[in-house]
């Protein structure tokens, strides 16, 4: 099987459990690789093969209405406006009859299939203008929405609104736990190792990260206060505390960039990727890997920064 | 004086004290003693057999859940041969450890009058039953207990030696009894799977407790994980080929299953060797426990010492990849891990010389299989020393154009794989045991459906059909029938016929053979549901689609450019302030309909550049609002207005539709004053 028809797969069965997931990843024939650039473990195939799925909003996994499994999305156009044209990028459910009506359907616009490692194809169609997608999207069954990028990241609060993740202690220790702590000094930003002892010290303070059977579990301490939050947040939220900025944005080429330690959160990263449909490549400058996400306007841009709590380099 | 009188006092209770310090010091002596008549018979333990040792040790799992018990009988030649009897006949031999710890005094003694009693050649085999598997402290019989790997057998230089049997389970008890047994003999106390005696002695007959630290407070579960035959975390016995016999007739439940369909808990799970290749032709080789769905997703598995976390898949759990996987594939290896309900869960993957793998719908790769297939590629691993006899075999089964892989490809050590493996010749079996049967593939004909997207068991996504093979010697397989209509081979090598493709129930029928496999074709769904997946205060989130929350929130994103950004609406309250972003244009979603733009500071503005933006002709709405934002919006437009700023609009009556606004702000302000 490959990551076309796992998605195939996936829109068939429409939803599952977890397990129905590893065990269909399994068949596919992709190479198990040590990991992925960003991750702070190395990631198992099925998890890479996962993210690919989320960022690209085709499946959903133990949210709200899959807890402990996945949820196919129905087929939907996320659109994004560039300066001349109307992008639109086929997400979630697919099924062959539906390719083919889409393909017949779109008449004069351009439809782009792209292959990409760990991730079904890429399906982009562009347009002069936004009407004639949400036209094609209303003939063919296919939900449609405008400004995707703005609308998703218009709809997340900013990640220094730490109130509604859980309040948590931290893991007590174990042998199993391996536990590092983000540490800022001057240009640097590393993961550093401490004891489980070390994290729970009364006076600690910062993003700490226990680890278990690669599965990271990320824990800020502020005062009194230990958070249970998403890495990617919590490290967003020590670089808004810092003052640091990380987020790079290239006005000719029209391309983000941040360092791969730092890749974005999963919706936030959806939003960029649905600005050109495309993952973002990694590229390594000074020994340091970095995420660059392509063809993404400048008000996308600026609102990323804002919701990261980042200014823009 | 007071203190004279408490020394006093002192003294005389010093002295009422003397009787039970002498008692104690007796009482200490005696366990002193007692200690030293015990240490020798521990450091007996350790010690290891003579290397005269000439009689076969008896390494065998006990038929625990057959009726039937299993012995070895030793003949004159030391060699062993099994025999079957019923348990009631052993009655006299069988020692039912009934007791608890307290009395092993009398259980020694009853030992050794069984075992005197057996006395003579009448009773040439002794079933020490240990305790079963359960939390009761006390014993039972064996019969019941679900694992039994442990085994003692006698050394005897005596022709008509005494075979000692313990089908032991002590998974669960709260004493490990070992025997001690001679009769001019030498003794030797086997453990199963490690194959280390223990224990060599002569004169006598003694049941004794191991020095078992805490083995009252250790749970069931505990004691299951950790028990002795787990040890080596290896299964008690090797993989034997399947006895050639003529088909069953009778009862065709699996020995795994109970009759309501359950899973025996005496029986173990398999455990598959699983082998994939990289682009680079390195291999992989991992093993992959057989689900066991009680357990739940994650699961904590022992083998030996050695823990592993299983994480469940469909069919199966995640591979466990061992550092010694050679070793592991040789003599086998045995997981165990304990359910909610504390019940057993053992998988076991017994030990080979050789391993015939091939694909599975299912897997990627490879996985083990019982023999080869007439048609089918496969992969063959075997151990250095069986290398050319495999070869020569596959030779005999035609199969030609194999690689041979070795470590430097990722095989395991001491191990040599044969890749590309294809029989085109069936080889007939040796004997009623044939040892090379899984490479010697039948003549059988055998319809396989392989690729496609398969939905579920044999269900198959349309478009995506399966590629139906054939494998066996086909030539004897006659006409192939798909849905009735003769099947053509395709370019692939699978076989097609007219719609096998099409939504629907389909059969493939060998008319040669009798053989016949069915399959059916599902449409995809051609709708799927809108529903949630995040959900903020400011929106609902699923995949790319996204529902905004706020009331009054306009669907379409504004852009300002940032120097204007201040929004004001038709009306009065309808103020916004767009966030600051270093960018040169604001993009987002304002709560209302934007009539006008401003700059944040109107009067520092530099007037050659600054501007008022119209976005929108739209009259000014009759509401008299006296509330903070209202109070906002006229001073954002009056403030404007003073400074006297150019109206940058598409609108022709610009100036006119600024002036209503500005009025009408003024008037708001007067009334508030």
């Amino acid at each position: 099987m490959t990551p076309n028809e796992l998605l195939m797969w996936l829109s068939a069965r429409k939803k599952g459990s977890w397990p129905q997931f590893r065990g269909a990843v399994e068949n596919l024939g992709l190479e198990d690789s040590s990991g992925e650039a960003g991750e702070d473990t190395s990631l198992p195939l099925h998890q890479r093969v996962r993210f690919g799925l989320e960022r690209l909003g085709h499946v959903e996994f133990d949210t709200e209405e899959c807890e402990n499994g996945w949820r196919v999305v129905p087929p939907a156009l996320a659109l994004c406006q560039h300066d001349a044209v109307v992008t639109a990028v086929l997400c979630g459910a697919r099924s062959l009859p539906l390719l083919k009506r889409i393909e017949t359907s779109a008449g004069g616009m351009q439809i782009d299939q792209i292959p990409f490692p760990d991730c079904p194809d890429i399906i982009r169609i562009e347009s002069a203008n936004a009407q004639d997608l949400e036209e094609l999207g209303r003939r063919e069954g296919l939900l449609c929405q405008p400004d995707a990028p703005e609308a998703l990241l218009s709809g997340l609060p900013p990640v220094s609104h730490v109130k509604k993740w859980p309040r948590q202690a931290l893991p007590a220790g174990g042998k199993d736990w391996e536990v590092k702590q983000l540490i800022i000094e001057r240009r640097n930003i590393k993961w550093r190792t401490v004891t489980p002892k070390e994290a729970n010290a009364p006076d600690a303070e910062g993003l700490f990260r226990f680890s278990r059977f690669q599965t990271p579990e990320y824990f800020l301490r502020e005062g009194r206060e230990t958070i249970k939050l998403p890495g990617a947040i919590g490290k967003y939220l020590i670089l808004f505390r810092y003052k640091r900025r990380v987020l790079r944005y290239n006005r000719q080429d029209r391309s983000l960039s941040v360092p791969a330690l730092f890749r974005p959160p999963l919706l936030t990263e959806r939003a960029l990727i649905l600005c050109s449909g495309m993952p973002p490549s990694l590229s390594v400058a000074y020994g340091r890997p970095r995420l660059t996400y392509r063809d993404i306007p400048e008000e996308v841009a600026g609102l990323t920064a804002e919701v990261l709590g980042q200014d823009l380099r | 004086m007071r203190d004279k009188a408490a020394g006093y006092v002192k003294a005389e209770k010093k002295a009422g004290m003397a009787p039970f310090l002498i008692v104690l010091l007796v009482v200490l002596a005696a366990y002193w003693l007692y200690r030293q008549r015990t240490k020798p018979r521990a450091s007996r333990q350790a010690l290891k057999p003579p290397p005269t040792a000439n009689v076969l040790i008896a390494i065998e799992q006990s038929k625990i859940e057959s009726p039937h018990l299993e012995v070895l009988q030793s003949d004159a030649h030391g060699d062993a041969e099994a025999t079957r009897r019923r348990a009631s006949d052993e009655a006299e031999n069988v020692i039912e450890l009934q007791r608890s710890p307290l009395e092993k005094e009398e259980i020694g003694s009853d030992i050794s009058n069984a075992l005197n009693g057996v006395e003579a050649p009448a009773s040439d085999q002794l079933h020490l039953v240990e305790p079963a598997f359960q939390t009761d402290p006390t014993f039972a019989i064996s019969g019941e207990s679900p694992f039994t790997d442990k085994q003692v057998g006698t050394e005897t230089s005596q022709p008509d030696s005494h075979t000692v049997h313990s089908a032991e389970s002590t998974a669960n008890s709260s004493m490990t009894a070992t025997v001690e047994i001679t009769n001019n003999s030498r003794t030797v106390l086997a453990e199963a799977g490690s194959g280390e005696p223990e224990l060599t002695t002569a004169s006598s007959i003694h049941v004794f407790e191991e020095p078992n630290r805490e083995p009252m407070e250790e749970s069931a579960a505990q004691q299951f994980l950790k028990s002795s035959e787990n040890e080596a975390g290896r299964p008690a016995q090797r993989y034997r080929p399947p006895t050639q016999k003529s088909p069953r007739t009778a009862s065709t439940r699996t020995r795994s299953e109970e009759p309501n369909g359950k899973r025996s808990s005496e029986s173990a799970l398999d455990i598959f060797v699983h082998l994939t290749f990289d682009r680079s032709s390195f291999c992989t080789i991992g093993f992959l426990p057989k689900l066991a769905p009680e357990l739940g997703e994650e699961v904590d598995a022992m083998s030996g010492k050695e823990a592993w976390r299983l994480l469940a898949q469909e069919d199966w759990y995640q591979d466990i990849q061992p550092e010694d996987m050679g070793d592991r594939l040789r003599y086998g290896i045995e997981l165990r891990a304990m359910s909610a309900d504390q019940r057993p869960v053992r998988w076991q993957l017994k030990g080979r010389d050789f391993c015939v793998l091939a694909g599975h719908p299912r897997a990627s790769g490879y996985l083990s299989t019982p023999r080869l297939l007439l048609g089918r590629t496969d992969v063959v691993l075997c151990i250095n020393e069986m290398a050319s006899e495999v070869e020569s075999v596959l030779a005999a089964a035609g199969c030609e154009g194999y690689t041979k892989i070795g470590e430097s490809l990722g095989v395991p050590a001491g191990w040599v794989g044969f890749r590309g493996v294809l029989p085109t010749k069936a080889l007939s079996l040796d004997s009623e045991v044939d040892q090379l049967y899984a490479l010697k593939p039948a003549p059988d004909i055998e319809i396989d459906f392989e690729g496609g997207i398969r939905l579920r068991n044999s269900i198959w996504l349309a478009g995506y059909p399966p590629q139906i093979k054939l494998y066996g010697q086909t030539n004897s397989a006659g006409r192939i029938l798909i849905d009735g209509k003769e099947a053509e081979g395709s370019a692939e090598g699978s076989l097609i016929a007219d719609g096998y493709d099409q939504v629907g129930d389909h059969s493939v029928y060998c008319e040669g053979q009798s053989r016949s496999r069915t399959y059916s074709v599902e449409a995809p769904p051609d709708s799927w549901d809108r529903w949630t997946s995040y959900r903020f205060e400011r929106a609902s989130v699923c995949g790319p689609l996204v529902q905004l929350e706020s009331k009054g929130v306009v669907s379409k994103p504004i852009t300002i450019p940032m120097s204007n950004p201040v929004l004001v609406g038709s009306e009065p309250g309808q103020i916004f302030q767009c966030s600051a972003r270093s960018v040169g244009r604001w993009r987002g979603f304002v709560p209302f309909d934007v009539v006008w733009a401003l700059p944040a500071q109107p009067f520092t503005s530099d007037k050659r550049t600054a501007r008022i933006i119209q976005f929108a002709d739209k009259p000014i709405a009759p509401v008299n609002l006296e509330t903070k934002r209202a109070v906002s919006w006229c001073n954002a437009i009056l403030d404007a207005s003073r400074k006297g700023l150019r109206i940058e609009s598409d609108y022709s009556d610009s100036s006119v539709r600024w002036r209503e606004y500005r009025n009408a702000a003024r008037k708001l302000q007067r009334t508030r004053r």
